[in-house]
């Protein structure tokens, strides 16, 4: 199962590969630092899901997820992001978003975060 | 301009606020954090120009880093994270789980690419969670810059420097410390008279409520 990671901190996309090599072993993990190349390796790739930062140089998260979206209805895109407005988490939920999740990931949102991806995954 | 009331409520909003931010500094570093009671400072634009008294001391003078996102398009101002750049090192140290006891050698201060790249997210989620709760608030949506992070260095007399170039007037700022490292960090959100203006109605309401 591949999982594209996109986020313009490589800490924040160590942080995140840490987690999933933990609890999802078999996941093949793609790294992008931006929506553009996020989207070039989307296209490429064809993840099954797609963590993405939602604040990031060239193209932002709400970017991505909306050419995605245009390019499979069905992607699965979960948004880690620290901005923490309602109106954000509202935005990228009626753009598609399968999730948004809050940064720092906490160990309970992380358990949360993998337990959706393995329920989506055999659903 | 702020009556008392007013000035009370703002204060407890923004204690909040950095009450929440720090517990997420404290989930990335894994230590407690202390706070400082936060200070609101209104401040008239000649006054600025007059004299940097009115800015909070940032530090002693040295090299800080300074991280700062705009945001906007209604609610619009700048928000900055400081720490002193030696203890910037051990913040990073702590966020990568490596060596807490490490004397930073404050004359050889040498920052590379992993250092900022863990600075710049550490401000992305605290600057994030407080600013975004002000959008929360007044029931709008930010816009934020990416943020930008530098190292500089910074006298006494030049402290103003960094909210020179624009002529806000509502300083809030708040202190922070981590308690194993002792690493001291400085919390300011700088807002436009129409923002400050929208900001006081809303807490007008609230206190009419």
């Amino acid at each position: 199962m591949k999982i594209l990671i996109v986020d313009d901190s490589r800490f924040h996309q160590n942080f995140v590969v840490k987690i999933l090599n933990k609890y999802l072993p078999e996941g093949e993990l793609l790294l992008a630092n931006n929506g553009m190349e996020g989207f070039e390796m989307f296209e490429k790739e064809r993840p099954a899901f797609v963590l993405t930062d939602l604040l990031m140089p060239e193209r932002n998260g709400q970017d991505l997820l909306r050419l995605i979206k245009a390019c499979d209805s069905n992607a699965s895109v979960i948004v880690v992001s620290a901005d923490i407005q309602k109106s954000t988490r509202e935005e990228v939920k009626q753009l598609g978003a399968l999730a948004f999740f809050n940064k720092p990931l906490t160990n309970e949102t992380a358990s949360e975060l993998i337990a959706l991806i393995k329920e989506t995954s055999h659903a | 301009m702020l009556n008392s009331m007013q000035k009370d409520v703002l204060t407890e909003m923004i204690n909040v606020y950095v009450g929440r931010a720090a517990g997420l500094l404290s989930e990335m570093v894994n230590q407690r954090i202390i706070l400082s009671v936060p200070k609101i400072e209104l401040i008239t634009v000649s006054s600025a120009d007059e004299s940097s008294k009115h800015f909070p001391p940032i530090f002693t003078p040295g090299h800080i880093i300074s991280s700062s996102m705009r945001f906007g398009q209604s609610f619009e101002g700048k928000a900055f994270l400081i720490f002193p750049a030696e203890q910037a090192k051990l913040l990073v140290n702590a966020c990568l789980g490596e060596d807490l006891l490490v004397q930073v050698d404050k004359e050889t201060l040498d920052f590379i690419d992993t250092d900022f790249d863990v600075l710049k997210e550490i401000s992305n989620v605290i600057l994030n969670a407080v600013i975004g709760e002000f959008g929360n608030f007044l029931d709008t949506k930010l816009e934020y810059s990416l943020p930008d992070i530098e190292l500089i260095y910074v006298s006494e007399s030049e402290q103003k420097i960094l909210l020179k170039e624009n002529t806000y007037i509502l300083i809030l700022h708040t202190a922070f410390w981590l308690a194993e490292t002792q690493v001291k960090g400085v919390i300011m959100i700088a807002l436009s008279m129409n923002s400050v203006t929208w900001l006081i109605e809303k807490i007008d309401t609230l206190l009419e409520d």
